[in-house]
């Protein structure tokens, strides 16, 4: 009795709560002579008074709190003018976040979103994203979008509309033993011939007993003693696996990237089923299967199958003598080292470089890309539009892109905005100058363009990955994988057409 | 006794595999032999003591006893469920203290059923002979033998959950009757039924024990069931053995207070007096002759026990057993006590009450000083008379007319052809039968007299009957 | 007005007044239940009902675009999905028919040894219960290091070099072990519940019948504990065909997705990207929902009591006859 009278009532309570806010800002509601609530002064600058702007921030951990003290120059330069304060959530959290408070709650919703650029089609398309461009010149803020790197504009740049200003771009990055390459008379490589040249050599030394090595060991070898590599098992000098973040994040793209491929066309579909992404994860292939075909004649690396972080044992050990690794950690790495080998040298034992040309023989324009992820801060479209806070936003953003420089670069995250790595100020900090610099030009960084499909897209391609590096799968071709899932990818993506 | 022969352990075991590996002791002459039989549970308390027992061929035995007397522990070991602590069971000339169940040529009812619930009544029957691997022709002439017997041939399809108590209880004796057992066991098996039933399962048990022939040991608290159908009735009460007898003899015999009072219904009415001389004379000033030859055993009675206990006295160490076992037996022969102890009082109890538990020497010392301590004159003594005995002053239809006495009934109650009468007397309640025309009335003043020829009279230190011990004598 | 005497309407008062109460008291004890019953389990179960009718893709509140049976026609004939979908279900349905009786013999074995009570049970007894508690996800991490492929302490121990979350079968194996491990608790206390509850004496009876050891557990345990054991078979068969979470853990990374994804995965895989297809999980959630439900069903005709019969009454009559 008491459950046949509760679902009707029910009923009408979901229908009245259907009945909330759904009115949104959109980019046709812009009208450049409105001032809305503009406050201007007798020169005619709009005066910013206590302007409270809330950002949600996809960093978290370390990153967050050097995004918390950068911020917070801001604030304070702007003292009682404009205050943003952030809130950070993992990117895991943050969808599900921001799809509830966008839907059900947009009282609450931000102003502003640090996420990764590549969000913005799907974004947009809800119709939570403003035009930014618009703001920018209301506020007569300064924007030079030749400034910027195209790839990373590109990402926010939406039907010809800018949805956000890209802030940085990170991808993995390699770190070398400086020390090993030097005892055994290597040079450090520069792009993937020389690399193979060493790669293909060292296993040959070490099975002459003839390969210096040294690290921390279990058989009691002490950071700094040299010993002889074991003749016993191969030496694999570079180890990745398919388990490993890095080689699905990034260096999958990077390497059918640099040899020519292109990830998503024009109509926003899948572009990786090509022959070039077939050759550049052929060359991944070959990296730990190598046959008669190849060009490396050793693996560089073993078999690591699902693991991940297959490269920092080794590294340590010295049972290889270069690894992938996010460029945020680099500074760990130095001070491990300079604690292990403080008395011979200490971080001057390792060194570190970008992706740049390492996955390809080509040596065209695409050698030196290297596929990374890239921020970007994008305005949300708001229950209840403020044209100064929009204004305020683009000072924020601003400033971000132009003043994050060095200590967010530290945490690996090379500005988006080419000037500000080209400045005096960047160059002159030491960091630029240990490692910062090796990690290439900011234009060399690409992202995937903005696609709506992107999950279909991206996890696909992963799965392709996955599979051509794993050793079940060794009897189909490359091509064969990349087929499969392209068709399921394209299916997926037709039925919600 | 070619069992007490010495030999080497290897001619031993050649003897006893010519047995098929039992111990066979040709000299007894019962079917079931227990000997001594005790058990004693790891926490120490004693269950059962002493415990002897001959039963022959084709005899029905009843262990009788309120509940906690042991007399369930006693049939457990005879099945083999428990295990005997000291003593011998021979189980047809065999001995079979450690022999598991199965192998003991018994059949067990359980006074839960025990009915197999996802079997038939066909199979349940027919369980234990599958288990022996009986030929399916003959397991099914047994079942359907067995069933005319107990009339079970309609029930036969059916699980226990759709039978009534007392059908599951003829399915549960239909099981023991297939077996064609030796030896019957019978765990109360009626006391789930209700009263009607339990008379008309009486008769069941009763003719399949003639028609199978075997050896029956059922144990009961209801005295009515022990009375009507055993041959033999052995009465218990905690752990001990109070008497063994027929049925009859120990009614008109009862070995000591126990007997006396928890045998007849209503119980047999216990009054307290003192001997002086050749009368007995009870509370209240009654006094009665028992002759001069009675008196003089009576006081020989406790002159005997009085010996008795000072021999085991004497020596404490060598007589060990003997001492606890003796008095540990006291109370038990006493009559039973109704509870007079509430559940809450336990509780209650102060401190130095627990401590005053007295050890079986101590006990008999004690009790030894009071008998020593008797006076001649004045002797201490119980009467017992049943309640059938006593007669209304001009009804008087016994052999012996004791001296009457008056008393007013508390309470009368009719049951149709006799009335009980509650009739406060001698300080205590007393319980009569009495048939007669005139109606007693409560409160109304009445002139009543017993048969001196049957009254029973007890030590009240050991509980002892003298008329048990005169017949001994004899 | 109409006109009433005071008899009339003194019954009448007392009579309503007595129902109101019972009305209330009824309404003050199921209301708490009933609404948490019709907020979590009807509505969902209305709402997926109607889900699977319409298109819907998680952009607005509710459903609006009615489709009909669209959704369940594309689970069937859509290449990619039902491949995916069909192909997950077969996956699940294998795994369910090895680790069910798995789930049920294990926990029982360990019951009956518990039942004995040797010392320390109570102890054995709290760590069998024990995996059941902790986090799936922190014990499915540690499962991960434990057998990682070079790292792992398994294959360092064993002298092994077997990638075992890079092998579909390996994976599998890992997977059955883990949802053993935290699984066996529950249906553990239930199977032990129920041996506790069997009759002692029917023990004493089949041991003066003349049963052994393992005829006693045939014909005394195992009838003894039949309604824990058909419990068991029912919650744990339906409990892993909604295997979802130790797949998700454990074998994210397995090359093969194909054949290690469950029904579940394969559901959630439908809410990835910004269009949701909340259509056309819902319509393959129903008919997961189906299955189950089939397969209950069948195990519930199979388990069910039977009638006796009338063999042996008519046996009996026919012998009595001849004699």
């Amino acid at each position: 009795m008491e459950k046949k009278k509760l679902i009707p009532l029910l009923a009408l309570a979901a229908v009245l709560s259907s009945c909330g806010p759904t009115g949104t800002t959109t980019e046709s509601s812009f009208d450049p002579l409105d001032e809305g609530d503009l406050v201007r002064d007798e020169a005619g600058n709009i005066v910013y008074d206590g302007v409270e702007l809330k950002m949600w921030s996809v960093t978290t951990g370390d990153d967050a709190s050097t995004q918390d003290a950068i911020i917070a120059g801001f604030n304070d330069l702007y003292e009682g003018q404009i205050h943003v304060t952030t809130t950070h959530t993992s990117r895991y959290d943050l969808e599900t976040l921001l799809n509830t408070t966008m839907q059900f709650d947009r009282p609450n919703a931000p102003d502003l979103l640090f996420n990764h650029g590549s969000r913005a089609a799907e974004y947009r398309e809800r119709g939570w994203l403003l035009p930014v461009e618009n703001y920018f010149g209301k506020a007569e803020t300064p924007l030079d979008k030749d400034d910027f790197v195209p790839s990373l504009l590109n990402a926010v740049t939406l039907d010809g509309s800018l949805y956000g200003l890209p802030m940085d771009v990170h991808s993995a990055m390699v770190v070398m033993r400086v020390d090993i390459l030097e005892k055994n008379g290597y040079e450090i490589p520069t792009n993937y011939e020389e690399l193979v040249a060493i790669c293909d050599d060292a296993p040959k030394k070490a099975a002459n007993n003839q390969l210096w090595i040294r690290g921390e060991n279990s058989e009691g070898y002490a950071a700094d003693e040299w010993r002889l590599a074991s003749t016993a098992s191969p030496y694999a000098a570079f180890p990745i696996s398919y388990g490993d973040m890095w080689v699905h994040e990034f260096v999958g793209y990077t390497a059918a990237v640099q040899n020519g491929a292109t990830l998503v066309d024009e109509e926003g579909m899948p572009a990786w089923n090509s022959d070039e992404t077939a050759k550049g994860l052929q060359l991944l292939r070959d990296w730990i299967f190598p046959s008669a075909t190849s060009y490396n004649k050793s693996a560089l690396s073993l078999d690591y199958g699902s693991s991940y972080d297959v490269g920092n044992a080794p590294l340590l050990a010295g049972t290889a003598m270069f690894k992938l690794q996010g460029p945020w950690a680099y500074m760990n790495e130095m001070a491990d080292f300079d604690r292990l080998l403080r008395n011979d040298g200490g971080a001057d034992n390792i060194t570190t470089r970008s992706l740049s040309g390492l996955f390809t023989r080509d040596d065209s324009e695409a050698s030196s890309l290297i596929k990374g992820e890239g921020h970007a801060i994008m305005m949300m479209a708001p229950e209840k539009f403020s044209l100064t806070k929009a204004c305020a936003a683009t000072v924020f953003m601003d400033y971000m892109a132009y003043y994050s420089g060095i200590e967010w670069a530290k945490r690996g995250h090379l500005p988006a905005a080419i000037s500000v790595s080209n400045s005096s100020a960047f160059k002159a900090d030491p960091a630029y100058e240990e490692y910062i610099q090796y990690w290439g030009q900011p234009e060399d960084y690409v992202v995937v363009p903005p696609t709506v499909n992107y999950t279909y897209i991206d996890t696909y391609f992963k799965n392709a990955l996955q599979q051509t590096l794993s050793s079940s799968y060794q009897n189909q071709t490359v091509k064969a994988i990349l087929e499969d899932q392209y068709e399921d990818c394209v299916s997926y993506i037709e039925l919600y057409a | 006794m070619e069992n007490e022969v010495k030999m080497s352990p290897k001619e031993a075991r050649a003897k006893l595999a010519e047995t098929g590996n039992r111990l066979v002791d040709e000299s007894i002459g019962s079917f079931l032999s227990l000997r001594h039989v005790e058990k004693v549970y790891p926490n120490g308390i004693k269950a059962v003591t002493d415990f002897n027992l001959e039963a022959n061929k084709g005899e029905f035995v009843a262990l009788l006893g309120p509940s906690g007397c042991g007399k369930s522990t006693t049939l457990r070991m005879i099945a083999g469920l428990e295990e005997i602590s000291s003593g011998e069971l021979y189980i047809n000339k065999t001995y079979s203290n450690y022999l598991p169940s199965k192998e003991r040529d018994i059949a067990m009812v359980f006074q839960t059923y025990a009915l197999y619930p996802q079997m038939s009544v066909y199979d349940n029957i027919g369980f234990g002979l599958k288990m022996r691997h009986m030929k399916k022709e003959e397991i099914e002439e047994r079942v359907h033998k067995a069933a005319e017997i107990l009339d079970l041939g309609h029930l036969l399809d059916r699980r226990p959950k759709e039978l009534s108590g007392g059908q599951m209880q003829r399915v549960a004796l239909g099981r023991a009757l297939v077996r064609q057992a030796g030896l019957f066991l019978m765990d109360e098996p009626l006391s789930n039924l209700d009263a009607k039933l339990r008379v008309q399962m009486r008769s069941e048990i009763i003719k399949i024990h003639k028609a199978a022939g075997a050896t029956t040991v059922y144990v009961t608290h209801d005295q009515t069931e022990a009375m009507t159908m055993a041959d033999k009735v052995v009465v218990m009460n905690r752990g001990y053995v109070q008497q063994i007898g027929s049925p009859m003899y120990v009614y008109e015999h009862p070995a000591n207070l126990f007997v006396a009072s928890f045998i007849g219904s209503p119980s047999m009415n216990i009054l307290d007096g003192v001997l002086k001389g050749e009368r007995v004379i009870l509370e209240g000033g009654f006094s009665f002759p028992i002759g001069v030859k009675r008196a003089a055993n009576y006081r020989a009675l406790l002159e005997s026990f009085r010996k008795k206990l000072e021999d085991l006295l004497k020596d404490p160490e060598g007589n060990a057993k003997a001492i606890a076992d003796l008095a540990g037996s006291l109370k038990p022969s006493q009559k039973q006590e109704k509870k007079a102890q509430s559940f809450l009082s336990k509780f209650f109890k102060k401190k130095g009450e627990e401590e005053k538990e007295p050890t079986p020497y101590e006990a008999l010392s004690a009790l030894h000083e009071e008998y020593a301590s008797l006076k001649e004159g004045e002797l201490p003594i119980k009467v017992g008379i049943r309640p059938e005995d006593f007669y209304p002053e001009d009804d008087f239809r016994g052999f012996k007319a004791s001296p009457v006495f008056r008393g007013s009934p508390d309470l009368v109650e009719l049951l149709g052809h006799e009335f009980i009468v509650h009739l406060p007397s001698f300080g205590t309640m007393i319980e009569l039968r009495i048939t007669s025309h005139e109606v007693p009335v409560s409160g109304k003043s009445l002139g009543i007299c017993f048969d001196l020829s049957k009254i029973h009279l007890f030590d009240p230190y050991s509980g002892m009957s003298l008329m048990d011990k005169e017949k001994e004598n004899l | 007005m109409k006109e009433v005497t005071l008899r009339e309407f003194a019954t009448r008062e007392e009579r309503r007044k007595s129902s109101l109460f019972k009305a209330f008291s009824v309404g003050g004890f199921l209301g708490p239940y009933a609404i948490c019953f019709a907020l979590f389990f009807v509505f969902p179960l209305v709402f997926g009902v109607v889900m699977a009718l319409c298109s819907f893709d998680g952009k607005t509140m509710f459903p609006s675009e009615f489709v009909g049976f669209a959704n369940f026609e594309a689970v069937f004939t859509n290449p990619v999905l039902a491949k995916d979908f069909w192909g997950s279900v077969w996956n699940t349905l294998r795994f369910a028919l090895i680790i069910v009786p798995l789930s049920i013999l294990l926990p029982l074995g360990l019951a009956l040894l518990i039942n004995i009570k040797p010392p320390g049970y109570k102890f054995f007894r709290a760590c069998i219960y024990l995996p059941g508690i902790f986090p799936l996800t922190a014990t499915g991490l540690i499962l991960l290091k434990m057998f990682d492929y070079h790292y792992g302490f398994f294959n360092a121990f064993f002298g092994l070099t077997l990638d075992w979350f890079g092998e579909t079968w390996s994976a599998w194996l890992l997977i059955g072990y883990f949802c053993l491990w935290c699984g066996i608790g529950g249906n553990f206390i239930i199977l032990c519940a129920g041996l506790e509850n069997v009759d002692k004496s029917l023990y004493e009876a089949a041991d003066v019948d003349g049963c052994g050891a393992f005829s006693r557990f045939l014909h005394v345990t195992l009838p003894g504990i039949k309604d824990q054991l058909f419990l068991c078979l029912f919650t744990t068969f339906i409990g892993y065909m909604n295997l979802y979470g130790q797949v998700y853990i454990l074998a994210s990374n397995t090359p093969d997705q194909d054949a290690m994804k469950s029904a579940i995965y394969r559901i959630q895989d439908m809410l990835l990207g910004s269009s949701k297809g909340y259509g056309y999980a819902a319509a393959m959630g129903i008919c997961l929902g189906i299955i189950i439900i089939f397969i209950s069903v069948i195990e519930l005709i199979v388990t069910k009591e039977r009638k006796g019969g009338h063999a042996h009454e008519e046996r009996f009559v026919s012998w009595q006859k001849s004699r």
